[in-house]
């Protein structure tokens, strides 16, 4: 049977990858991108708006980022887990959505309610931080002629 | 400013951002159903990519959690820095009030 499979994964040919080293590699990198996009964010509304905006804009790109390392934690701990106890990692699945919740709204609620930041700057940022989840380069296509 | 047009800008931004809320996570569990969905029959199509589905189901749930996520934060300055009150002050000032 053909293999009909579209989406031909770039650490596929190295077989012995491990999950928690593609884990760890597609988050570095993201981390990385949502760093460069914050940045970016911050410096723009340094210039446009003061240091009170930029401010507000890297507050609102490190919510995104410490969901990402913290969401990537629980991912190699439930790794890990799987290794042990098969469909126990469920579980960590489960808490690292509800824990990402928890911890924006709490941020949230720290940067606009207690430190008053502008929300505006920090949306953007928070907004712009997320298309880090593009840039994780793990996949590449692969079209039918090329196999 | 009357207390009673605050109440009622008030309560008309928190039905609002319950509605908003309510939506985002509608959208966000019809979201990870369909991902997940797909994720369980790559796995029944190919077993020995499961490592790889599963690293990329988890980054296309992240970047699709991406918009509740905003609809959250959205959410969370309708609450804690209502942008509606300011507007109302401006507009009844600007008439004249």
């Amino acid at each position: 049977m053909q293999n009909s499979f579209p989406i031909k994964p770039s650490a596929m040919s190295d077989d012995t990858t491990s999950l928690e080293t593609t884990l760890n590699t597609g988050a570095s990198k993201m981390l990385a991108v949502q760093a460069l996009l914050t940045a970016g964010v911050g410096l723009a509304f340094y210039v446009y708006q003061g240091q009170l905006a930029a401010q507000a804009a890297l507050y609102g790109g490190g919510i995104v980022m410490f969901n990402v390392w913290m969401t990537n934690r629980r991912m190699q701990t439930a790794a890990e887990i799987a290794k042990i106890a098969p469909g126990k990692e469920v579980r960590i699945f489960y808490l690292a959505a509800v824990l990402r919740f928890v911890f924006a709204i709490g941020f949230f609620i720290l940067g606009m309610g207690w430190l008053k930041l502008p929300p505006v700057p920090m949306l953007i940022a928070f907004a712009v931080a997320h298309l880090g989840y593009l840039f994780n380069g793990q996949y590449k296509y692969v079209s039918d002629n090329e196999k | 400013m009357s207390a009673e047009l605050i109440t009622q800008l008030y309560a008309s931004t928190a039905l609002i951002v319950g509605i908003m809320l309510a939506a985002a996570g509608f959208a966000s569990a019809l979201g990870w159903a369909l991902i997940c969905s797909k994720y369980l029959e790559g796995i029944a199509r190919q077993p020995e990519m499961r490592p790889q589905l599963m690293v990329q189901m988890l980054f296309t749930g992240g970047l699709m959690e991406a918009f509740p996520f905003i609809v959250l934060g959205i959410a969370m300055w309708f609450i804690f820095a209502n942008p509606f009150l300011g507007a109302a002050q401006a507009a009844i000032k600007a008439l004249g009030g």
